[in-house]
């Protein structure tokens, strides 16, 4: 009897294309590495995309105890250290001043569909759920946020991860 | 009058360190002066979507503060981007005048913790 075996997340690495989100070979090896590391990793690694100054250091004070914090305020950047850090879990704002987070959510889930991509906004818009929605992010959570709703993300990448 | 902040969600992130709150509140002082200067240079018809995105954006960073009556003001704002200018900047003089309610409230916690 033959088996299916299910594919590995490397399995769908893929090479986005585009002006903002260009990455190298190189930058693609070194986040297959990164995300080999993980499973040793002592501590969960969170990204924080958030335009807003306040917010982003708000971020930084809320998990910065338990969990390595990267934040930023752009998508560009944000592309950036993903690619560098392969963190663990990833909150988007979606009103970012160059491409936005929807546009960084996808090429994200496009680059690695394994990839923990929550979005955090103000947006209640329907059509802003539907394109997360059609992205596969992982959470949609509205600001404002506080403790709970973050450890409640977290507890749940925490359940989904096993 | 109703206290112009509710620090409750922001002390749970804090947990009451004072050291860290003062950083908070300067930043949120800082970014929210910017806001408001946005705000007031996009008062004028052709400018509706930028200051829809500016009343967003301090909406935001309000009501994560604790800042509820400047948060409900910027939604109103906000909702309202294609409002004649006249009705504009009277939102305008109510958001001016609650952040500085806000700024006087968080500068005397601050001076107050020491």
């Amino acid at each position: 009897m033959k088996h299916e075996v299910p594919p590995r997340a490397e399995d769908h690495l893929v090479m986005p294309s585009g002006d903002d989100f260009d990455i190298t070979l190189a930058q693609a090896a070194r986040y297959k590495k990164m995300r080999e590391q993980k499973r040793v990793r002592p501590k969960l690694h969170i990204l924080s995309v958030e335009d807003e100054p306040f917010l982003r250091k708000l971020m930084q004070e809320a998990l910065r105890e338990l969990y390595e914090i990267i934040t930023c305020p752009s998508a560009e950047e944000g592309w950036k250290f993903y690619l560098e850090g392969a963190p663990d879990i990833a909150f988007l704002d979606i009103g970012l001043p160059d491409s936005g987070g929807h546009e960084l959510a996808h090429r994200i889930k496009e680059f690695d569909p394994d990839a923990y991509v929550v979005m955090l906004t103000a947006s209640r818009r329907p059509e802003d759920i539907e394109r997360a929605r059609d992205n596969r992010v992982n959470g949609f959570v509205i600001k404002p946020f506080n403790r709970k709703k973050l450890d409640e993300c977290i507890g749940q990448y925490r359940v989904g991860r096993g | 009058m109703n206290m112009p902040v509710d620090l409750t969600f922001l002390r749970e992130i804090t947990g009451g360190d004072t050291g860290v709150e003062r950083e908070l509140f300067d930043v949120f002082i800082s970014s929210s002066a910017e806001n408001l200067e946005s705000l007031k240079t996009n008062c004028d018809p052709g400018k509706e979507n930028a200051w829809r995105s500016q009343a967003h954006a301090f909406k935001g960073t309000s009501l994560n503060l604790g800042a509820l009556i400047l948060g409900h003001l910027c939604k109103e704002a906000q909702e309202n981007y294609q409002a004649p200018m006249e009705k504009k900047r009277q939102m305008l003089a109510a958001i001016e005048s609650e952040f500085g309610r806000v700024k006087e409230f968080l500068e005397k916690s601050t001076s107050t913790a020491g």
